[in-house]
């Protein structure tokens, strides 16, 4: 697990990020997050869809500053930072899209606050798989798949990362943007 | 001491100014005269070249007696005949250079030929003190951002179609306003007792603007909703002074974050809309800066501006040879070389 | 604005603002923060402010699509008018210029090139200066930022006035360029689609400047 600062809200407190591979209870934590089971206190994140920690920063920093100015789309500000993964304005596709699904077995677990030791017991007491580091997320990336939800599919652009991270982030980012 | 007389007739208005500098350059110009007569067409109508042009002629040696009268000055005292040299109509600009070379013949003088534009900038800055200005230019004629650099007026901005005043006169025209003393003053009385904005097109390119698309807008508004009883003529005017002169100043306040300028300066007819001045103002204010206007005296067309621009250049050993003081209905601005500025 | 950030820019309608680090970049973001004119209608001001938040970024991302450099897009805040996107460690083309050292024919065709994509995607930039192109530090790729008066069009018209705004820019702002802004023109015809009735429309636009000033 590792921790984060947002420098636009700070007063959030930390922010911690895991990942987790040969996740083996996906079906159990989709069930959970269907009875809206408060016991559960991540944001999870299918992480076939991401490419780096920096995306997944950014849907978090969207999802807070919106919960702060007051224009959550969803209840929650968990779901709410699924969502941001998301560049369409389709709750429900985005949720199913980039959370668990029952498949998953690569997911990366989000909590904002907290004290560290009790939250990483927590997570993986929660999620029944092996937390490896944030570096290996590009192991676990989809890039075909990214770039089908993400609309970036013309021959222009390529696999790189680093050509795909920024349109990824504007893709993000112009949601919701009228 | 050397003294000028300026002759001014590129539009409607007819001018004659007589100015007097400071050897030594530490006082500001005096001005002795400064005579105009407006040539006024009843309201719907435009000035048409050849009308102006008569106008000009009628009444020219009456306007340039009082002028000489009322600043108590003969013939000898004068040091240099200036006259404008365009841009302007055709046919008011010769009407008033045939004077101005009579003169010249006559008395045994030197001319100077003067860009008009160059005429507004160089009054204005002597009136107001505006040291190096951004200068917005807005006439019937033309509409121009102005910064000087290397002994140039370069143009950073200008419209891409119609001149400012040519919009507000013709929406004048439609309204049926009257001409007198101007259609804009009358536009600016309606728009102060307007009280619902409504929306029209903004454009602005860079530091260019565009008003012909919003005048044929306004134009079909009025036709609909005037008869219609929803808007009033009084309201169309504020709408569309606080849309025009919103993108005037934005063109405007962005030259002068490019060349770092805190100085504005407005000049030509449109300049002493004191709408525009509030609102060039505020602009000003919100990043520290400082805006200079002259009164109807200067930022309407007339004849000591021409007086003023042609000494300078006359003090700089510029002079006009008579074989050259024909008129140009084209003369940008930014053609004129300026020697007398560093 | 947060206190780390660091005002840069006071331009004529937005503050513009360096945040380091951001979200773990060590370079950090550029804050663009627009704000209201007292000067204008109220309505007429948020309307504005509203549109050119919205269409900048959209025009942002629509380049960096096409592949045309420009800022990546991080954070829109539409309230706000502020947009967060990446910082280019770069220098702007005025300052290259002005200085003289480069190999401005090599600048000329990454000008022409970039506009001729930037214009294929029906982006109008809007405001075409030598302050709003920027080569990066460490590949020297042209950069076009600043997005703020930009729309989309598929009209010549609208695209020959990007150039001649731009050309405009040359001349106030470096006089005696009148040969690389042509060689930006040739760069533009080989690399644009649909050259052809733009740069005729520039010969229109260009007239009309000239034709414009007969009025005192």
């Amino acid at each position: 697990m590792e921790s984060f600062q947002l420098e636009l809200h700070p007063e959030r407190g930390p922010i911690y990020i895991s990942l987790f591979k040969n996740v083996k209870n996906a079906v159990e934590l989709r069930q959970r997050l269907l009875d809206q089971d408060a016991s559960l206190a991540w944001a999870l994140v299918n992480a076939s869809l991401v490419v780096n920690t920096f995306q997944i920063l950014l849907a978090i920093n969207k999802a807070i500053h919106k919960e702060v100015t007051g224009k959550l789309k969803t209840h929650k500000i968990n779901s709410e930072i699924v969502y941001d993964f998301s560049s369409t304005n389709n709750i429900s596709q985005s949720l199913r899209r980039y959370g668990v699904s029952d498949d998953s077995t690569a997911l990366i677990a989000i909590a904002i606050g907290g004290n560290p030791g009790d939250i990483e017991k927590a997570m993986q007491a929660d999620i029944h798989g092996e937390l490896v580091p944030l570096s290996s997320i590009p192991e676990f990336s989809d890039i075909k798949l990214i770039r089908k939800y993400y609309q970036l599919n013309d021959n222009n652009i390529s696999d790189n990362i680093d050509e795909l991270m920024p349109l990824i982030a504007g893709a993000m980012a112009l949601k919701e943007i009228k | 001491m050397p003294i000028a007389l300026g002759l001014e007739g590129s539009a409607n208005k007819l001018g004659i100014g007589i100015i007097q500098h400071d050897d030594t350059g530490k006082s500001p110009a005096k001005v002795l005269s400064n005579i105009r007569d407006t040539y006024i067409t009843p309201p719907g109508q435009g000035f048409l070249p050849r009308d102006t042009a008569q106008h000009h002629r009628d009444c020219i040696l009456q306007v340039l007696r009082k002028a000489m009268k009322e600043a108590n000055v003969t013939p000898k005292d004068i040091d240099v005949i200036c006259f404008t040299k365009g841009p302007g109509m055709g046919a008011p600009l010769t009407s008033v250079a045939v004077v101005a070379r009579t003169l010249a013949l006559m008395w045994n003088k030197p001319m100077v030929g003067v860009n008009h534009c160059i005429g507004h900038i160089e009054m204005g800055r002597e009136i107001t003190g505006a040291g190096n200005p951004i200068v917005l230019y807005v006439s019937g004629g033309n509409t121009q951002v102005i910064a000087y650099s290397q002994n140039r007026y370069r143009i950073f901005g200008e419209t891409l179609d119609i001149a400012i005043g040519n919009c507000l006169d013709r929406f004048a025209r439609i309204l049926g306003l009257s001409n007198d003393p101007s259609p804009g003053h009358n536009i600016e009385q309606y728009a102060k007792r307007g009280k619902n904005y409504v929306p029209l097109p903004y454009t602005v390119k860079g530091m260019d603007v565009s008003f012909s698309g919003i005048l044929s807008h306004i134009e079909s508004l009025a036709e609909e909703q005037l008869k219609a009883g929803t808007v009033t003529p009084e309201d169309l005017c504020y709408s569309l002074q606080e849309t025009l002169f919103a993108m005037l100043v934005e063109i405007t306040e962005r030259a002068m974050a490019h060349v770092g300028s805190q100085e504005v300066l407005l000049v030509g007819g449109v300049a002493c809309n004191e709408k525009l001045q509030e609102m060039m103002g505020q602009m000003a204010e919100q990043r520290g800066g400082k805006v200079f206007a002259t009164d109807e005296r200067f930022c309407i067309d007339n004849g000591i501006m021409i007086a003023q621009a042609g000494l300078l250049a006359y003090s700089t050993g510029y002079e006009t040879p008579l074989e050259k003081t024909t008129c140009t209905q084209r003369f940008r601005t930014d053609e004129v070389y300026v020697a007398w500025r560093e | 604005m947060i206190d780390s950030a660091v005002l840069i820019k006071q331009g004529a309608e937005a503050r513009v603002y360096e945040l380091k680090p951001f979200l773990t970049n060590p370079n950090g973001c550029i804050v663009k923060e627009r704000f209201s004119k007292t000067y204008r209608h109220p309505v007429l001001d948020k309307q504005l402010t509203h549109r050119r938040v919205s269409q900048e970024a959209r025009c942002l991302f629509r380049c960096r699509k096409a592949g045309i450099d420009t800022p990546a897009l991080y954070l829109v805040d539409p309230e706000a008018a502020t947009i967060y996107m990446e910082r280019i460690l770069g220098r702007i083309l005025k300052d290259i210029i002005i200085e003289g050292k480069a190999d401005t024919d090599v600048l000329a065709d990454a000008i022409g090139a970039a506009l001729a994509k930037m214009h294929d995607v029906d982006v109008v930039h809007g405001d075409l200066t030598t302050s709003n192109l920027m080569l990066r530090d460490n590949n020297a790729s042209l950069v076009i930022i600043d997005f703020g008066l930009s729309y989309v069009s598929k009209l010549p018209e609208d695209k020959a006035v990007d150039l001649y705004v731009l050309e405009r820019a040359f001349s106030s702002t470096h006089p005696q360029t009148e040969a690389l802004f042509e060689r930006i023109l040739t760069s533009y015809k080989t690399h644009c689609k649909q050259a052809k009735p733009t740069l005729s429309k520039l010969e229109e636009v260009r007239l009309r400047g000239r034709k414009r000033s007969m009025l005192g």
